[in-house]
Formats: C-alpha cells, structure tokens, sequence
C-alpha cells in the first residue's frame, strides 16, 4: 500500500478525532476503536479495507477535516465553544443548498456549470469574503474558523484539485449535512409542538 | 458597536488584500490551432495504402487504440484484459519504425496504477497521448475505482524518454462528486497558454461532452461543457482557426434515432452550438477528424453495429460535404474505435479495434487515396 497526501491527511484526521473523542471513554470503547482500525488497514487479497474506503470516498474537503476536529475538540471542552443552533442550522443549510447545486449541475441538469467557476480562486473570494464578514457580526466562531482555513488551504493548493469547490464541500459533508438539517428541523419542530 | 467596526474594517481588508493576491485565472484559453492545421502539409500525389495489424501480446480484449509520433517513430496505445472491465487490464503499447510493429509491452496495469496512486483501481481503460513542446510525452487515461465505466476517472503518467521510462501515475481532479464520471478517448490539443485542452465526457447517470484544460503542473484547472445533459460522447474536436472549432460528438446508446451530431465553437471553445445531427450514422463508437487541405475535414465513423468504418467529409462549419466509402480492409470482425493522426508529409495513419477486439490493426494511407477511392465509389472527388 502506497501512502498518498489524501490517506496522510484522511488518517491524521482520524488519529485526532479519536483521540480527542477518547479522553476520558471507558476501555471498551477504545478497544473497540482500536479493533476497527486493525481491521481497516488488514489487507484483503489484493487492497486493505481502508484503501476501497478511500477509493470510493475520494479527497475530504477541507471544510469537513476542519470540522470535524472542530467538533471533537467542542464535544471535549478543548478551546472550541459549541456552535449556537441558529449557527450550526445555518452551516448545515447552507451546505444543503450548496451542494445540491454544485451536484445537480455536475450531473448535466443545469446549463451552468457551477464546478467550472471554482477554478478561479477570486470567485472563491467574492462569495466568501461576505459570509465571513457576516459570521464575524453574528459571533459566529465556527464560520469566522473554517472560512480563512479554506482560503489559505486554497492558496496554498494543499489537495490534489485545483478547484476550490473541492476544498469547500464534498459529497460525504453534504450527506451528513442534510441528515443534520432534517435533524434539528425536526427537532425544533417537536420542541414548538410541545 | 465601534469593535464590529474595527473588526469588520480588519476582515474586509483582509478579504479584499487576499483577492488581489489571488493567482491570475486564465480564463482566455483556447487552443494553438497552427499544430493541428494542415495548411502546410505537402499531399503524395501517389496514393498509398498500407494494413498492418500489431501483436496480441498474450491475447484476450484489446480495444480503444491511439497512436502519436515521436521523433523518427510512432508509439500506439490501447488498453488490453481478459474481457472488457476486467481487473487483470493493462496499458499496452507496440512501437512502429515506419516498416514495422515491435512486439507489445506494458506501460502500466491495473495493480501498478493502484499503487502508485495509493488507491483500489478495479480496472483501467482509454488512453490518450499527448508532447508538450518540451518534448514530454503524457499519457492520460481511465481508471475505474468501482463498478462500471460511468464511475471512472483520469490519471496521468509522463515520460521524459520517449516512453521508455514513465513517471508515477497522478490523478486528475475532474468532478466534485466523488471524481467520479469523466474519461478520455480523443485526441488532445494545444493551448495558447501552454496548457493541454483534453476532449472528455462525463457519464454517470446522464451523459455530456467536455473539455479539460491541464496545466504545465498536470492538474486540471479549467473546464467548458460542449453540450448539456444528453448531448453525446466522446467528443472529438477539429479546430478550423483560433476561435472556431468543429467537435465530432458520438450519440448516445439510447438514441436510436440520432446519429453523428456535431456542435460548434466561435469563441475558443467557450460556448458551443445545441449538437445537430448530420444524417449520418453512427453505432457505438466514436468518430476521428482530421483536417485536410482545401478546408476539409475528413471524419472516420463507425456504418453499421457490425462496425464497419465509413469516410466522409465535411467543411469547416461542421456541414456534410461529402458520404464517402467505407473502409476497404482485409481484417475480419467488428471495426471500431477509430483514432488517426496526419503526418507532416500528409501520411495518416489509423488505428483501430479489430478481429472483434481481439486485436489492434493499423491502415497507413494518404490523401490521394481517400480522393481515388471516393472517384471510385461516387466518381467525383470530395
């Protein structure tokens, strides 16, 4: 198995995340984490587990890496604060807009070709350099975090793409996006029923 | 209220300092049409026509063939296996002096390419060559991470020695859906600003032409749709001057009553014309251009399911001039999968799938051949 900047990347996530994520779990649990990561990297006849996983998942954005330590370090009390509902409703709705646009486009069912505009990095800026202005207003420090995180790994061309819509949303973040949206509106709506 | 001033002040000039810093996009690519234009080709006046058929090199399906000229030689690609989307596929290519095909060897397979891109490769598939003026060859091509061709992606390898010796592969970031659905089969072009215009399509669930612009540094940092969804496959694109461009679309396996479509660029391939039909057939397979002299372009098309190859000629706006003959050859089997280049003495060579891909063949032949055989067949000349 030959280690490429997306596995490096795709395992140090992992490695903080449980980590981060163990502090404090009982022993079972990290056993378990354990267990499941022997059993990824044990190889098959040919490919270990872990790399058909990387395979059909292909480069996580940087905005689902950020994230994702992000909410391990909030859940463990580490530095990061708790996204407010209206904040996390928002990234999750925004996130379900975007990336149902981005993909219905890709698919051919629209003439504009939203993926093609990534790859001029001040339109990136154009539409973020707002929301950040917007977030800082609102004190909302998970926007105000991960929008110059994109930015700089964007200019720095950290992942293989050269398009930022790469950088900024991939299709497993959209999923969980859209499950988290459901979620909480259907959370929020049993809250206002009750 | 004067902090979220301050603040704001702060992030603004920020965000307005990083924009001005960004990297300048080219935005006005468009191909260097004087290396596919055959204005200075010198046509034999006598016809020539020559078939060759290149080794097996250990049998099974051998498909998708393309062939670029390097130095004194000619180097041909295609893409070999036990069946269509096996896993034991491979990358094979046979070099040719001019007189004769040496014996096929391997390029890369479907474990190398896993490997060297650090990811589970199911299969690998289309292969197309290209040299940059520093006289690199690249090899694009197929890979497959999961089930069925609609799931592929692109890798490149280069060589630096006439592909005697190739780089690791690197992946080509193409789609922002897993990467998946974008392949390669037509030949690619120059870009004014040095970066290579790479004729693809995207394939999953619905089905359209595009065209890949590749940096110096191989990665994709440009992308311009020829067509919507349904539009067609495959594209193959004729460039007639800087700005406008004839693109040659194979239909849809559906679409039983459409054929042959073209569309058309006026703006350096920008924006392109709603496909139009030709009244042309076309079953399964893609088409090749070629741009002759006296603002011709010779097409090479696929008649029949039973893949007989067909010539015809259209002009410059992408309109039928001519329907031709077909291909007189002695190899047996279904024919597809035609890729042809022009040489600078006129001589063009095609290559194709044959024997009913079981094997590569190669028809070596010239201008004044296609004007004999279509005095033959019609009596006029195109």
């Amino acid at each position: 198995m030959t280690w490429n900047m997306d596995q490096a990347i795709l395992l140090g996530c992992g490695v903080i995340v449980t980590w981060l994520t163990t502090v404090g779990m009982p022993k079972t649990r990290l056993v378990a984490f354990a267990l499941i990561a022997f059993a990824l990297l044990v190889p098959l006849p040919r490919f270990t587990v872990f790399d058909i996983i990387v395979a059909t998942l292909g480069t996580l954005s940087v905005t689902t890496i950020a994230n994702t330590v992000m909410v391990a370090m909030s859940r463990n009390h580490f530095v990061m604060p708790e996204a407010s509902r209206a904040e996390f409703v928002s990234g999750m709705a925004l996130l379900t807009v975007v990336g149902g646009a981005l993909y219905a486009s890709t698919f051919g069912f629209t003439l504009l070709d939203l993926y093609s505009f990534g790859f001029d990095e001040r339109n990136f800026t154009l539409l973020a350099a707002p929301l950040w202005l917007f977030a800082i207003f609102k004190r909302w420090m998970w926007f105000v975090i991960t929008i110059p995180l994109v930015a700089i790994a964007v200019r720095l061309q950290l992942l293989q793409s050269a398009n930022w819509w790469d950088y900024v949303i991939d299709p497993v973040y959209w999923a969980v996006a859209m499950g988290k949206l459901v979620q909480q509106l259907w959370l929020g709506r049993r809250v206002a029923t009750v | 209220m004067l902090g979220w001033a301050v603040q704001a002040g702060a992030a603004a000039a920020l965000a307005a300092l990083f924009y001005a810093t960004a990297p300048a996009y080219d935005n006005g690519w468009r191909w260097a049409h004087s290396t596919t234009l055959s204005a200075a080709k010198t046509a034999s006046p006598e016809p020539l026509f020559e078939e060759r058929i290149i080794d097996k090199g250990g049998g099974g399906f051998q498909h998708a063939a393309t062939i670029i000229k390097i130095g004194n030689e000619f180097i041909a690609f295609w893409y070999s296996g036990e069946y269509e989307g096996t896993a034991n596929s491979a990358i094979k290519a046979a070099r040719f002096d001019g007189k004769a095909w040496s014996a096929a060897f391997v390029v890369t397979d479907q474990m190398s390419t896993a490997r060297e891109l650090g990811r589970f490769i199911k299969t690998v598939g289309n292969a197309v060559p290209y040299i940059t003026d520093d006289g690199a060859l690249h090899l694009f091509y197929t890979v497959v991470p999961m089930r069925g061709w609609s799931t592929a992606n692109l890798a490149v390898k280069s060589s630096f020695d006439g592909g005697r010796t190739w780089t690791a592969a690197r992946r080509l970031i193409s789609s922002p859906l897993l990467n998946l659905s974008t392949m390669v089969k037509s030949a690619p072009l120059a870009g004014t600003n040095g970066s290579i215009l790479l004729p693809a399509y995207w394939s999953l669930g619905t089905q359209y032409p595009l065209v890949l612009q590749v940096g110096k540094d191989m990665r994709v940092t440009g992308l311009h749709r020829m067509g919507n969804n349904r539009a067609g496959l495959q594209p193959t694109i004729m460039p007639v001057d800087d700005d406008k461009a004839v693109g040659f679309l194979r239909r849809l396996r559906d679409a039983r009553k459409t054929g042959l479509r073209t569309t058309l660029t006026k703006d350096g391939g920008k924006t392109w014309s709603k496909p139009a039909e030709t009244g042309l057939p076309n079953q399964g397979t893609p088409t090749v251009g070629l741009r002759l002299a006296k603002d011709r372009i010779l097409a090479i098309f696929s008649e029949r399911n039973e893949g007989i190859l067909s010539f015809g000629m259209f002009n410059d706006d992408g309109s039928v001039r001519a329907r031709m003959f077909t291909l007189p050859t002695k190899f047996r089997g279904n024919k597809a999968y035609p890729y042809a280049i022009q040489d600078a003495d006129g001589t063009i060579d095609l290559m194709f799938s044959c024997e009913d891909n079981t094997a590569i063949c190669h028809v070596r032949f010239n201008e004044a051949w296609v004007e004999q055989q279509s005095r033959q067949v019609s009596g006029a000349a195109p």
